[in-house]
């Protein structure tokens, strides 16, 4: 099986200053991968170098995505091509409505995979089906993007989004901070439904409490810009149990 | 064209202008016998009166100024633009057509008849063309040239009130819902100016009706067109006042002044879709309590285009309210201007205004420049300004090309956004679409600079 998603010793860093600092990482389809990691190891800076984030600079390693060099994309192509990246901070946008957001984005990613294009009431239809998704009102279509939502209605937003994309590898970057006990749930029984045998998520967290909903299948740790430890599931009960100071001394030993 | 050709040719239009009124005036004592010569106020022509005419003191008040420089405080910025040759491209402009409208056409100054509507197609308006020697026929009209006289430090108000020949008289009696479409066509090459029939529009009380003023010129070139409205919305009356100008080659100066009494509702919309050169004033005063305006203004501009408005609101009357909100999409080397005056007057109490001017500079080359003055002699009011210009957030640009938008899209989805705010309120469906239709042409042809 070839993996949709291979890393290899990527490095990256902003205004000559290194963050990640060699990151190896491959995720095979129908696979859940977690991220976890104290705050400022460089977790959504990974995210935001894999969706194209162009204020990073790629400092060296290589990123294939279902075949193709993904560092050589742009973001727009990165995203038609099938990543999605679930925003730790999504982005208000006043003016522009919620739905001709998306229909602008479905138009372009379908015409990008040669689908054909919906109509209008093909795509009302497929909007309030995926909305259901993540029990998202009809009323949020109309409002500006993500303008005055909730930090729990934003994150419904991302998954909501994430829905009407269909994308091949979706990067949830703490899609659960923020959201109350009912909320997650709603938002994990959201992806849980959206996993197929094709597709794969990298779910980065803080807390295990999100993985006890999206069961990974791998666990790594991401500290100073390397994943110093990678293990199952149980790794996020360990880390939950006695936090990261453990892993400090390890990889302390190691290096 | 320089300065001195201009101010040539203005001596020589205003000679015209008299020598005109001189031979119409003797033909007409001819006719009446020396009963043709009374001397009458209201009359403006004044070859026979004993009264200096309005005309002439017009023209004195131009002389005060003449054609400005940059010298002027008021016309730093359009002056040095005046007498440059305008860009090239005479792009052929849209048409602007709104169903079911009364059109008056006025074409290089003149009046055309032909291309007008049957002025009494509506019930509730009456339009009438009045030259001005016969003021004495329209109370009205002398009362709201004294007005448009007493504003001061408006060079190009007061000539083509020198100069001009006839006006426009619009009455509204009822609630009028199609638009008065006036069409400013400049077609002529080689005149250096042009000064238009001023146009004068009585809403009486309770009435209702939307103005449409569009100046657009479809040749190359480099004429001054000058035009004065003059807006009088009597109390319960409510009316939209819409200018659009697009097109290239013509120099465009207007003046528009409004007086809002009690319980009015004066609407401006001011649209400059790259009129290579646009310098509007619009003074709206607030003479009675509970007058409501709102002032919206929307400039797309490329090249070496300018659009330079300046707005007066002046709060003679206590609880008014005032809104004003401004927004520029400049490209290319343009520069904008919005100079914003609100004078709240002493007895003006429990005023609110506010004033907001926005821009997004398309390039690195385009420039604002934006000026609040607002003087507060009330002590019991509400007021606020604020500008603000940026380029393109990079944040939102990453969010939306990360769900697959384009950059160019993305980019129009935002530049739209922005302006939205203004263009989604102009009340005119037709003058809406227009004004997105050029946005959306300009956007793809300007490449933008995130
Ligand atoms: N745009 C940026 N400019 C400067 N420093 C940044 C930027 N993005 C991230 N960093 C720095 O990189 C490190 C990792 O940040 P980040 O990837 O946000 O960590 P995490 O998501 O794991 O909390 C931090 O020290 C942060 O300050
Ligand atoms: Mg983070």
């Amino acid at each position: 099986m070839s993996s949709l998603i291979e890393i290899k010793n990527l490095r990256a860093g902003i205004e000559g200053r290194e963050i990640l600092k060699g990151i190896s990482l491959s995720v095979q389809p129908g696979e859940v991968h977690a991220i976890m990691g104290p705050n400022g190891s460089g977790k959504s800076t990974l995210a935001s170098v894999l969706a194209g984030k162009s204020e990073y600079e790629v400092l060296g390693g290589s990123v294939e995505f279902l075949g193709q060099d993904l560092l050589e994309m742009n973001a727009e192509d990165r995203a038609r091509a099938g990543l999605f990246l679930a925003f730790q901070y999504p982005v208000e946008i006043p003016g522009v409505s919620t739905a001709n957001f998306l229909k602008t984005a479905v138009t372009q990613i379908r015409k990008f995979r040669n689908q054909p294009a919906l109509g209008p009431a093909e795509f009302l239809a497929l909007m309030r089906e995926k909305m259901k998704l993540v029990e998202m009102d009809q009323s949020f279509l109309s409002r500006s993007l993500n303008e005055g939502f909730s930090g729990g209605e934003k994150k419904r937003n991302e998954i909501f989004q994430m829905a009407m994309l269909e994308p091949k590898l979706s990067v949830m970057d703490e899609t659960d901070s923020g959201l109350d006990i009912d909320a997650l749930k709603i938002v994990a029984d959201g992806v849980n439904t959206l996993r197929n045998s094709d597709n794969a998520f990298v779910v980065i967290t803080h807390y295990q409490r999100l993985l006890n909903h999206i069961v990974p299948d791998v666990v790594h740790v991401l500290w100073d810009g390397r994943i110093v430890k990678s293990g199952g599931k149980e790794l996020a009960l360990e880390l939950e149990e006695k936090g990261y100071d453990w892993i400090k001394a390890e990889s302390a030993v190691e290096a | 064209m320089n300065k001195v050709d201009l101010q040539n040719e203005i001596a020589s239009l205003y000679e015209q202008r008299n020598m005109l009124v001189r031979a119409r005036s003797e033909a007409e004592a001819k006719n009446s016998g020396a009963n043709g010569n009374n001397a009458n106020e209201v009359r403006k022509n004044g070859v026979s009166n004993s009264t200096v005419s309005l005309s002439e003191r017009a023209f004195a008040e131009f002389s005060k100024i003449g054609v400005p420089d940059q010298r002027f405080e008021e016309w730093k910025y359009a002056a040095p633009k005046l007498f440059k040759a305008a860009s090239a491209q005479g792009a052929l402009s849209a048409e602007l057509v709104i169903k079911n409208a009364m059109v008056l056409t006025v074409e290089d100054g003149e009046f055309i008849i032909e291309e007008s509507s049957n002025p009494n197609m509506l019930s509730g308006v009456t339009v009438h063309l009045i030259s001005d020697d016969n003021f004495e026929t329209d109370p009205s009209v002398a009362i709201a040239f004294e007005s448009i006289l007493e504003k001061k430090n408006l060079p190009f108000a007061s000539l083509q009130t020198a100069i001009e020949e006839y006006t426009i008289a619009i009455h509204v009696t009822g609630e009028i819902e199609v638009p008065i479409h006036i069409r400013y066509i400049t077609n002529s090459l080689g005149a250096l100016l042009i000064s238009t029939p001023t146009v004068l529009l009585f809403a009486a009380p309770n009435s209702k009706v939307t103005l449409v003023e569009e100046h657009v010129s479809h040749q190359p070139g480099n004429t001054i067109v000058t035009s004065l409205t003059s807006v009088v919305a009597q109390s319960g009356s409510q009316v939209n006042y819409i200018k659009v100008d697009h097109g290239t080659g013509q120099k465009s100066i207007a003046h528009t002044t409004a007086d809002v009494f009690s319980n009015a509702t004066f609407n401006a919309y001011t649209a400059c879709l790259q009129g290579g050169f646009v310098r509007n004033d619009l003074h709206v005063r607030l003479l009675e309590p509970s007058a409501d305006v709102h002032m919206y203004g929307v400039s797309v501009l490329d090249a070496e285009d300018l659009a330079d408005n300046h707005t007066v609101v002046d709060h003679v009357a206590p609880h008014c309210t005032s809104r004003e909100l401004y927004k520029g999409l400049y490209g290319g080397k343009s520069v904008g201007v919005f100079n914003g005056k609100i004078y709240v007057r002493p007895d003006a109490q429990k005023t609110l205004a506010y004033q907001a001017n926005h821009t997004l500079l398309l390039s690195d080359s385009a420039q604002i420049n934006t000026k609040p003055q607002l003087e507060i002699w009330a002590d019991d009011v509400k007021c606020s300004h604020g500008a603000t210009t940026g380029q393109l957030d990079e944040d939102a640009l990453f969010y939306l090309r990360s769900r697959g938008i384009g950059m160019q899209a993305a980019k129009q989805l935002l530049t739209n956004a922005f302006v939205g705010e203004v263009v989604d309120r102009l009340p005119v469906t037709e003058v809406r679409e227009f004004v997105q239709q050029h946005i959306n042409n300009t956007l793809h042809v300007t490449e933008i600079e995130a």
